[in-house]
């Protein structure tokens, strides 16, 4: 019995186990087969889907280097508008995600909730810079030991154009 | 069971006539009987004059069971139609059989069958029955007419009758016995080991009982029958197998070549289009990553939750999308999944209706409370909560 036992692991390692193989190659084949019959059609699709995308990404179109001057131009302008003081705008933590570079801004206002989220809705609706990522309001002791309201805001632009 | 019963069943039986004739001469009758669908049919007769020529006929038929006929010297015939038995002694192996009405009683010694059982051993033939004396009762009902000599009786066969005479003392011709049947005629040789034969299909024909040896030969002989029935299937199996195996090898084989022809010619369209995949899941990931997708909504939510706000509760601090702590990741990210909301209250009446409030807006799928903490100082209960917001 040890020898069928034995005829059937050989039958096994080199026959079966090919066959299976070649089955397993055809299966891989096939789709790829069937990826060159589509392949028109897939260009076609994924072309009209990259289109998409670019436009959701739709970054910043200027200088990059002139970038932070842009920004800092338009957020003074909208906190003098709603009242709003910016209390501190630390340097922007920039990175970069396979063609795009980015940069974060975290910006601490000082002033009233309502004015805060006027200023913050008003950088919502422009889209031609960049947008608001993150809002964190927190009530911080001053000086005189009295709580004011802070919020940090930090504000991402991304570049349009590729490295 | 009924397929097992039909795969193990013996398909061929050889019945051997052994008659010892005097100064130590055998005269050896063989006969091979074939089943076929459960008709018996006769494939050969042979004679032979020594044990060497009768072992080099078996040499052919290897795994064919073996049934022995024992007579002439060594075995004593006795025949009556009387029903008392003679007395012989227990040492003895005896066959009896009933002949419509005529006792025929053989007897011989253990150690003379023995040692016929070892010869046919000793050739790896393995012996599964012995009858002793003239064995035709399984064969009564066939025969026609017969004329049997056993010892100074002659048995006489005819019309379905059977009689037993004497035979005169003054003749000095030997009677050589004869048996018709209804398409054939048989010497007594051949009509005892035809009988024999069909011990196969009745054992009950050639069972010397309590002879040890033939119970060994038989239980070894099933347990090599059933191994080789076992082995030939095996193969006969694994050979199937392996024409399916080629058959399918073969199969893909010639279609794997023909799609990788067609791969190769266009390998460019396909790299193209890998290429093209592979650039949209990147900036698929990139605007999931940076919340691209859709427009900023932090002053709304702000908004929202701070006019839900119940009297008596004050918001200590509202983090919209709040920035995940990250050691590992040199970019910044922010989790824009959630809300962390810490508050303060007189009462828990109010974080529960501050809490069903906040589950009725539509943007929000989950609120769980993080932790509630009274504040002894100035006798209020501090909450916090933690929003999880519907992804589009």
């Amino acid at each position: 019995m040890s020898a069928v036992f034995l005829l059937l692991i050989a039958c096994y390692s080199f026959g079966l186990k090919k066959t299976m193989a070649q089955k397993t190659l055809y299966g891989k084949n096939m789709s790829q087969a069937q990826m060159i019959d589509k392949a028109p059609e897939l260009l076609s699709k994924y072309q009209t889907e990259l289109q998409l995308i670019g436009s959701k990404i739709a970054g910043y179109a200027g200088d990059w280097s002139k970038v932070d001057g842009v920004f800092f131009a338009l957020l003074s302008e909208l906190a003098l508008k709603h009242e709003v003081q910016i209390a501190s705008l630390e340097k922007p933590l920039e990175g970069s995600f396979e063609q795009y570079r980015l940069k974060t801004y975290p910006v601490t206002l000082k002033a009233e909730y309502t004015k805060v989220l006027a200023l913050v809705d008003e950088l919502e609706q422009d889209r031609s810079l960049g947008k608001p990522v993150s809002l964190d309001f927190h009530l911080e002791k001053d000086e005189n030991k009295q709580k004011v309201l802070k919020s940090t805001l930090y504000y991402k632009i991304i570049s349009s154009d590729e490295k | 069971m009924a397929l097992l019963h039909k795969l193990f069943k013996h398909r061929y039986s050889i019945g051997i006539d052994l008659e010892f004739v005097d100064k130590g001469k055998l005269k050896a009758t063989l006969c091979l009987l074939k089943n076929v669908g459960g008709e018996l049919r006769q494939i050969d007769t042979q004679a032979f004059d020594s044990y060497q020529d009768l072992f080099n006929y078996l040499k052919t038929r290897t795994h064919t069971p073996v049934y022995l006929n024992l007579r002439g010297a060594g075995v004593i015939q006795h025949c009556s139609t009387d029903e008392k038995n003679p007395a012989y002694s227990k040492d003895l192996l005896q066959n009896l059989q009933n002949l419509e009405g005529l006792q025929l009683l053989a007897f011989a010694r253990e150690a003379f069958v023995i040692s016929v059982i070892d010869k046919f051993k000793a050739e790896k033939r393995f012996v599964l029955g012995v009858h002793l004396g003239l064995n035709i009762a399984p064969m009564v009902s066939i025969i026609k007419t017969a004329q049997i000599p056993v010892g100074k009786h002659l048995l006489n066969i005819g019309d379905a009758q059977v009689e037993l005479r004497e035979i005169s003392q003054t003749g000095n011709e030997r009677i050589k016995g004869l048996v018709r049947t209804v398409d054939d005629r048989l010497s007594v040789s051949e009509a005892c080991s035809f009988a024999c034969a069909l011990s196969s299909v009745s054992s009950e024909n050639a069972n010397l009982r309590g002879l040890h040896a033939l119970e060994e030969n038989s239980k070894e002989y099933n347990y090599q029958h059933k191994y080789n029935t076992l082995l030939k299937a095996s193969v006969v199996f694994m050979l199937t197998l392996l024409l399916g195996n080629y058959l399918a090898f073969d199969h893909y084989f010639s279609k794997n070549r023909a799609l990788q022809q067609k791969i190769a010619i266009s390998k460019t369209e396909l790299a193209e289009v890998e290429q093209k995949k592979a650039e949209l899941q990147t900036k698929k990931q990139f605007v999931a990553v940076n919340g691209l997708g859709a427009s900023s909504q932090l002053a709304f939510y702000a908004d929202q939750l701070a006019l839900l706000l119940p009297v008596d509760t004050y918001l200590e601090s509202l983090n919209v999308c709040p920035k995940q702590k990250s050691k590992r990741e040199k970019q910044i990210r922010f989790d824009k999944t959630r809300i962390h909301i810490t508050a303060g209250t007189s009462d828990t009446e109010n974080i529960n209706n501050y809490i069903e409030q906040i589950e009725k807006l539509d943007w929000v799928a989950q609120v769980s409370i993080a932790s509630i903490t009274p504040d002894h100082k100035i006798d209020q209960l501090q909450f916090s909560l933690i929003l999880k917001l519907v992804q589009s």
